[in-house]
């Protein structure tokens, strides 16, 4: 069961970082955007896709041949949909159908002559031998179809005449021309009515293989997703996941957004990989601004979500008990839409997720919740979320600058961020940034991006007012906030 | 003598060495058709051992012989020809057709299907309309017939974005269809015969050029200036901006080449601006110019020389003696009065070829 919002899977890039598993077939392209989500229920099945999944990914790894062998197959694979239909509805049908189906055929028997590969991807191609002598009757095992004299004396007959009557026009005048001119077409009146009943001939016997061979393509469609799963993996660096029991601990070892990441890359920033475990219960995330809260739960959101669809996730280690739902929502939300007010849009999403929470073990990761809210009154109702959370079954991880003190079943994680007194020195050692995207780069290149557990509570974070001032907030803001925390350079006074 | 005559026109086409031949026609209706299935019964009469590979210029469903009121002629095919048409033509055909390939290609009488002629017989053509797609069929026929003669019945039109040197040879077909009188196709076909030879841009500077247009589709001119920097202007397409190219040229450009359809608009766009002056105006390939005399004779005199990226080889102009309702005018006239005015073999299309 898929418990998460079209809207929070386009905020998360789901989409986006699945671009790289490139499905060949239009069967695999199908099943791939079904996002098949694999619940608590599931686990066998999902272990058993998972372990398909490495079995390819090994055999990619020895076995290039047979795997460049069998992509080039995949890739000409069709969408027969139509013309199964049709043959099972009994229409007849037309010569490039015909091909088509022949194609699918032997395709189909390629793949079969490399069985340890559907072994490996778990996959049951059954051989089709009667469909595969209808529309290869010479047994040329060539790639092409056309209606075969073999099918009918009649049809071989009416070419053979009216080639001797082509071959009599290529000398022929007068009377004489316009005379093989008219039996060459009345020949051909005959040829093509012989043609359409060999054409209904013939998709009447390949209508009992229809539901078999549709059954087949399925598998192929199956191979080719498990396949690309497989490349996705090895791409990734990605190793199998271990699915824990249900209230296990959920670890990501160095986990990582692949979308960000290539996008960090694009620009010459680095992306630093993080660990986290998350037990049962409230994780409350704290870190400074710009500390990297977001990317975090996004990725983290990420690799759970891939999980439970069928895929290896961006780590290098992972373990996961199986939710039943995996809900994300960030700060931002689209409310225009729904004619809700920001507030109740994210109100309406807490009820909703809580709902589900009471009686299924969830991921719940809420980036900033309240953030518009009155901070005390916000703070209140992040305590309460928290506490209630911690009781429930599953997990929820909460980023937020509210202060939520630690108890039974709340725990505290930290985004390091930057070295007290290293902000100070670049602030004094270095002068001022020349651009704005200078001064982001120079506070990205101090930040310490590793979450830590905290025992107890954190304390929160107070780098906002010195990051401020150095990307270049007006004095005047920084001199009226004397006797508030803050000095007139822009730093904090600690 | 058949045979001989067969054997000469082979030699004049050189169609025993080309990879690829396309047949264009002066206007409507010239009778391309017709000098592809001369074409065809020349090889066979020849015994040429390769394999035709035949496809035709689709007009995205607007079937020009619907525009004139002609019948669409058909092309009759040997036994092993291979074909890349429609899937509403396969059909149709008297041939009978072993399907190879369907390539993807959709065009509005379905998905174009690469085909092997199984016997003689009748057959329409029905290709697709762009240049990558012209190209891909080629790469299909290629995969079973390395060797095979590509022949493209038809050129891009006007409103095709961009391709170039999609053939390696042209055949030009002036019909009396296309002029009013022998003296106005004579002239007409000179103009055009002087586009489909234009001589290609020097080495350095094509290669230059194609390299900064190279990965960006949406760059439809570039302009390399005398210290050989190239600069490339992004629009929709060349129709209608005319103007914002020519406001783009500055002192010092030497080169303006432009990846589309260059025609008569666009060139008196271009000749407002005084840079334009002394340049040299390059596209794709001779196909992509649709200029008159009057036009051609004004960049002469402006300076302005003409190239492309991709020069082609023009081994013969055809003639077409029939005019639009049946009448003829005399093939021997027409053939002498095109060959005063063009430096490239002239041949009459009639039935005195076959």
């Amino acid at each position: 069961m898929l418990l998460i919002s079209r809207q929070d899977r386009e905020r998360l890039g789901l989409s986006q970082a699945l671009e790289a598993c490139r499905c060949l077939t239009p069967q695999g392209k199908r099943m791939k955007l079904k996002y098949r989500y694999y619940g608590p229920d599931e686990k066998e099945l999902l272990e058993a896709e998972l372990s398909a999944v490495d079995r390819l990914a090994e055999y990619t790894k020895h076995h290039p041949l047979e795997i460049r062998q069998a992509l080039g197959h995949l890739s000409r694979f069709r969408d027969l949909r139509g013309s199964l239909a049709g043959l099972s509805k009994a229409r007849t049908l037309d010569l490039t159908e015909l091909f088509e189906i022949k194609e699918a055929v032997r395709l189909l028997h390629q793949l079969l002559k490399i069985p340890v590969l559907l072994a490996r991807a778990d996959v049951l191609i059954k051989p089709l031998p009667e469909a595969e002598a209808l529309l290869d009757p010479r047994k040329m095992e060539s790639s092409g179809f056309y209606l075969y004299d073999e099918y009918s004396a009649r049809l071989a007959g009416l070419r053979q005449a009216r080639k001797k009557v082509e071959i009599k026009l290529e000398s022929a005048g007068g009377e004489e021309r316009s005379r093989l001119l008219e039996e060459r077409s009345q020949l051909l009146t005959e040829e093509n009515e012989e043609e359409r009943q060999v054409r209904a001939n013939l998709s009447g016997q390949l209508a009992p293989y229809a539901d078999r061979l549709s059954e087949n393509l399925d598998a192929a469609g199956q191979l080719d997703f498990r396949l690309a799963k497989a490349q996705l993996a090895i791409r990734w660096a990605a190793s199998k996941p271990d699915l824990l029991e249900a209230g296990a601990t959920l670890i990501l070892e160095q986990f990582y957004h692949p979308v960000i990441e290539a996008h960090l890359s694009a620009r010459g920033a680095a992306y630093e990989r993080q660990t986290v475990t998350l037990a049962q219960g409230t994780s409350v995330l704290t870190g400074a601004n710009m500390g990297g809260k977001s990317v975090a739960l996004k990725a983290m959101a990420l690799s759970v979500v891939l999980i439970h669809l069928g895929y290896f996730p961006p780590c290098a280690y992972a373990a996961s008990p199986l939710f039943g739902f995996v809900s994300y929502s960030s700060d931002y939300f689209d409310t225009t839409k729904r004619g809700l007010s920001t507030f109740a849009a994210e109100i309406v999403k807490i009820r909703d997720d809580i709902r589900q929470a009471r009686h299924m073990p969830g991921l719940v990761i809420l980036d900033e919740p309240l953030r518009g809210t009155n901070p005390q009154e916000a703070t209140a109702l992040v305590r309460a979320l928290c506490r209630l959370y911690a009781a429930f079954p599953g997990v929820l991880v909460v980023a937020t600058h509210y202060e939520v003190p630690a108890e039974e079943g709340i725990r505290h994680l930290r985004l390091r961020g930057i070295e007290p007194g290293e902000l100070e020195e670049i602030i004094s050692g270095t002068g001022d940034p020349q651009s704005d995207e200078e001064a982001v780069r120079r506070i990205e290149s101090l930040m310490d991006y590793s979450i830590e557990a905290v025992d107890g509570s954190a304390s929160i974070p107070a780098d906002a007012i010195r990051i401020a001032g150095w990307l270049g907030l007006d004095k005047g803001v920084f001199e009226l906030l004397e006797g508030e925390g803050g000095g007139a350079d822009g730093r904090a006074q600690t | 003598m058949a045979e001989d005559r067969a054997v000469r026109l082979i030699e004049a086409l050189d169609l025993d060495r080309l990879a690829s031949l396309a047949i264009m026609g002066l206007g409507k209706n010239a009778g391309k058709t017709t000098v592809l299935n001369h074409l065809i019964r020349t090889c066979a009469k020849a015994g040429l051992p390769r394999v035709l590979a035949l496809t035709s210029v689709g007009r995205d469903g607007e079937d020009q012989d619907l525009v004139t009121g002609g019948m669409k002629p058909r092309i009759y095919v040997r036994e092993g020809t291979l074909i890349a048409t429609a899937a509403g033509s396969v059909g149709k055909s008297d041939a009978v057709l072993e399907i190879l390939a369907l390539t993807g290609i959709r065009t509005a009488t379905g998905e174009v299907a690469v085909a092997r002629a199984r016997s003689n017989g009748y057959l329409e053509l029905a290709g697709p309309s762009i240049a990558r797609d012209l190209a891909l069929c080629e790469t299909f026929f290629r995969r079973e017939e390395a060797d095979c003669l590509y022949i493209i019945d038809g050129a891009l039109d006007r409103k095709s974005q961009a391709g170039g040197g999609l053939t390696e040879a042209v055949v030009l077909v002036a019909g009396m269809a296309n002029a009013a009188s022998i003296e106005e196709l004579a002239e007409k076909t000179a103009v055009q015969a002087e586009l489909l030879k234009l001589p290609s841009l020097a080495e350095e500077e094509r290669q230059e050029i194609e390299a900064a247009m190279e990965g960006k589709a949406g760059a439809r001119a570039a302009i390399r200036d005398i210290r050989g920097e190239v600069r490339l202007m992004e629009m929709p397409s060349l129709a209608g901006h005319g103007k914002e190219v020519a406001q783009g040229l500055a002192p010092g450009d030497r080169i303006l080449f432009l990846r589309g359809a260059v025609t008569e608009r666009f060139v008196e766009d271009l000749l407002s601006n005084k840079h334009f002056r002394q340049m040299t105006l390059a596209a794709e390939d001779g196909t992509r110019y649709f200029i008159g005399g009057r036009t051609l004779a004004r960049l002469k005199q402006q300076g302005v020389k003409l190239e492309v990226i991709h020069p082609l080889i023009l081994p013969m102009v055809f003639v077409n003696p029939a005019r639009g309702g049946g009448s003829q005018v005399d093939a021997r006239e027409l053939v002498k009065a095109v060959s005063t005015a063009v430096d490239v073999p002239v041949m009459d299309t009639g039935p005195a070829l076959v």
